[in-house]
């Protein structure tokens, strides 16, 4: 991820432990007040978090590219990303008939990483689809960068 | 909160679904792996449904997450998965000129069939029984 340079001029100071009152205004129209001791905590967690799931992220990452190694002869091409409830890990099938094998390989990956304390904050569902070309992926992650 | 007799009953119309489609399975192999799927879910929410502590899925994600947090539920997610997954692809997959074709040429009639009815809603309904201790009605075509 990368950072953007912050002119000093447009840095709001929000310090722990400061009395003052903030008025937060969210995308939706939601307003709300709090103590800017409140959210300078909320900060601090949000950050934890991002980080905290950053490490996972990484982690599923190796975990996913070990198993699409060793199910080499079984799929071409994959994919990690991001849907509304979690992760979609979209694997495009060598070939394009129906494979029970490689379903059973991916209910056993998923019970695999649901059942990981190390990656609690992890939601994945795995997904072998046929190969229809850029379809294939299309279909099912859209923002994906064809 | 739908209880278990509602989930049954509803699971129980799928199959009727399923025993009008299936002399069209080569016609329509993408809607009867959909109706199969749903009724796979509705006996996946009458076991949970049946738990001492009764538990309602929110959503699809939910209903997984719960599936593969606890081992005693292994042979339904086990089939209960690649049903799901099938029916995805049957929803979702196109291609520029025919989602039918696509669907067919990874899932044939009788692959639909033998794998998708004959076998992973079958075990699904298995386990489902195992959990609830009685028989599930079986169908006509069954």
């Amino acid at each position: 991820m990368s950072e953007t340079a912050v002119s000093p001029k447009n840095i709001i100071r929000l310090k722990y432990g400061d009395d003052s009152q903030l008025l937060v205004e969210m995308k939706d129209g939601d307003r709300f007040g709090m103590t800017s001791t409140d959210a300078a905590m909320a900060c601090h967690f949000y950050e934890a978090g991002k980080k905290a799931y950053g490490r996972q992220v990484q982690e599923l990452s190796e975990r996913l590219t070990s198993w699409f190694k060793n199910n080499a002869p079984h799929v071409k091409e994959a994919r990690l990303g991001p849907r509304p409830d979690g992760l979609l890990f979209l694997v495009v099938m060598s070939k394009s008939a129906y494979n029970p094998e490689l379903e059973d390989r991916m209910t056993e990956l998923e019970a695999e990483i649901a059942q990981d304390a190390t990656l609690d904050m992890i939601r994945l569902e795995v997904l072998a689809v046929p190969d229809f070309g850029p379809a294939s992926f299309q279909a099912f992650l859209p923002a994906a960068d064809e | 909160m739908p209880n278990v007799a509602t989930h049954l009953s509803v699971a129980h119309r799928n199959q009727l679904c399923l025993d009008f489609l299936r002399p069209q399975i080569s016609v329509h192999p993408e809607w009867v792996v959909v109706v199969a799927f749903y009724q796979a879910l509705h006996l996946v929410e009458a076991v949970f449904a049946s738990l001492p502590t009764p538990y309602h899925s929110t959503d699809h994600s939910d209903r997984r997450q719960r599936l593969f947090a606890d081992n005693r539920f292994k042979n339904l997610r086990d089939h209960y998965r690649p049903l799901e997954r099938a029916s995805k692809i049957a929803r979702y997959l196109h291609d520029d000129n025919s989602a039918y074709a696509s669907f067919s040429a990874f899932l044939t009639p009788a692959d639909v069939e033998t794998q998708i009815l004959n076998h992973r809603l079958r075990q699904v309904q298995k386990a489902a029984e195992k959990f609830l201790g009685h028989p599930i009605e079986p169908s006509s075509s069954n």
